[in-house]
């Protein structure tokens, strides 16, 4: 799993997390009882990461939205807190979008565009250390002599960016919390 | 199970990626894999994160233009921590890059004029040249970069090369693969050079031309967007028009490419880092 986690970050960066969004608005709107979105989602990539081979996965958004289904029903057979209306719900996230690449769902520029949104809400620093470290490929050591810092600082700035990034990325930032509670008055609504 | 909160977990799984991208002990790496294999969302976290970062690599890759962020002044904290005068500091600061600059153009003016570029095999690189044209390597390829005032000349030594030229009329851009000469103004087009192979020239847009002096078989033929040349030796230029859907698929290698020395806005070389932060290094 070691060496390829670069590898398949890249796979994942092409067809999972473009549908990252859909797949938790998907799970909010299941709305089942004790189910934390976040959690499906990083069991959803642990299960697609942890797959031998990903290339043998045809459909992603297909496979993505199985994965998480079967993660709710888990999760239901675990808290054994079987809402009467939870297996209706679970046909909300079965519903099938187009499945189209990740590249037509999302022009590149827009994903361009997305990124420098994420970035432009990150302090300058950190936003910098990401830029040399991931856009450039600068090492640790070439990033800190960049920008005359030490390498511990480099490491800090990474570690907080990437946490941003995390949280930004598909809840907009918003704590997870106000996220599923604003989602669940929504849903009231409608 | 304890359930952890997820943003917690992020946190860690951010800390261990950027820990990682340093030198690791081997019981730090075995600390990372008791983590990994502690909770399954650990490994789905930890994936995640390695996903956004390639995110962010590729549409870097794609579009360091738009991500490029605006050149920035020093942030006043730390001038501050200099203790020096801010407008002091930028006068002299600007003084000093001033010098630099003109320093480096005197040592580094040799060297520009004839630059090479190299991929290993996997690698692709993208770079700017000094005349804003994008060259983009295919891998393992090498080029020479051969510029003067009057023409823009780059030698293809071996594989494949992507060239997004910059308009300059006065100056033409030309790229010599083997015994083939492909001239072109304002395009977009990729030259390639395998051993035992002909040479082929795919234009994505705008015009080249592609010329064989010591060939006398082949006379000189003129390119147009989505159409491949094939220069076989001692035999005429054949040329065949594509899709752009072919064109498009012929240059995916392209996708993947990761330039460097895009984000000069970012710059501050060693010898600029106040002494306070040098020691603390």
């Amino acid at each position: 799993m070691d060496v390829d986690f670069r590898d398949r970050g890249r796979w994942l960066a092409r067809h999972l997390l473009p549908h990252e969004p859909l797949l938790r608005t998907r799970l909010r709107r299941m709305n089942i009882y004790g189910l934390e979105v976040d959690d499906v989602i990083q069991e959803v990539y642990a299960r697609i990461a942890s797959q031998p081979n990903l290339d043998a996965i045809k459909y992603p958004l297909r496979y993505a939205i199985q994965t998480a289904t079967a993660i709710a029903i888990d999760h239901m057979r675990h808290t054994r807190v079987v809402p009467i209306n939870a297996v209706g719900d679970l046909e909300k996230l079965e519903v099938l979008a187009p499945e189209a690449s990740p590249e037509q769902q999302l022009e590149f520029r827009e994903e361009v565009t997305a990124v420098s949104r994420l970035l432009a809400q990150l302090p300058r620093r950190t936003r910098e250390v990401l830029i040399l470290r991931r856009v450039e490929g600068l090492s640790q050591r070439e990033t800190a002599e960049r920008l005359c810092i030490s390498v511990k600082t480099v490491e800090k700035h990474m570690a907080g960016g990437v946490a941003a990034l995390m949280a930004l990325f598909g809840r907009g930032g918003k704590s997870a919390h106000q996220t599923s509670s604003w989602q669940n008055k929504a849903a009231d609504h409608g | 199970m304890v359930r952890r909160n997820p943003k917690e977990i992020e946190r860690v799984a951010a800390e261990w990626l950027a820990r990682r991208g340093g030198d690791l002990s081997s019981q730090e790496e075995v600390a990372f894999r008791e983590w990994l294999a502690a909770d399954p969302r650990h490994l789905g976290a930890y994936a995640r994160a390695e996903a956004l970062m390639a995110h962010l690599e590729r549409a870097g890759a794609a579009g360091a233009d738009a991500l490029r962020l605006e050149a920035e002044a020093p942030e006043p904290s730390m001038i501050a921590r200099w203790g020096v005068d801010r407008r002091r500091f930028i006068w002299g600061g600007s003084m000093i890059a001033g010098l630099a600059a003109a320093m480096g153009a005197v040592v580094w003016l040799p060297r520009l004029m004839r630059e090479s570029y190299s991929t290993i095999l996997g690698e692709t690189r993208e770079v700017v040249l000094s005349d804003g044209s994008m060259l983009t390597l295919n891998t393992a390829s090498k080029v020479l970069v051969d510029y003067s005032k009057r023409e823009r000349r780059i030698v293809l030594m071996a594989g494949e090369a992507l060239f997004d030229v910059a308009k300059n009329r006065r100056r033409p851009f030309l790229v010599v693969a083997g015994d083939t000469q492909v001239r072109a103004l304002g395009t977009s087009f990729t030259v390639k050079l395998l051993p035992r192979e002909p040479v082929r020239v795919l234009v994505q847009e705008g015009q080249v031309e592609v010329k064989r002096p010591k060939v006398p078989e082949a006379a000189p033929v003129k390119l147009s967007a989505n159409t491949i040349a094939v220069a076989p030796s001692q035999a005429p230029i054949s040329t065949e028009k594509l899709t752009s859907a072919q064109v498009s698929r012929d240059l995916a290698w392209r996708r993947w490419q990761r330039p460097r020395g895009h984000f000069p806005a970012i710059a501050t070389s060693a010898s600029w880092c106040p002494p306070m932060s040098r020691t603390r290094r």
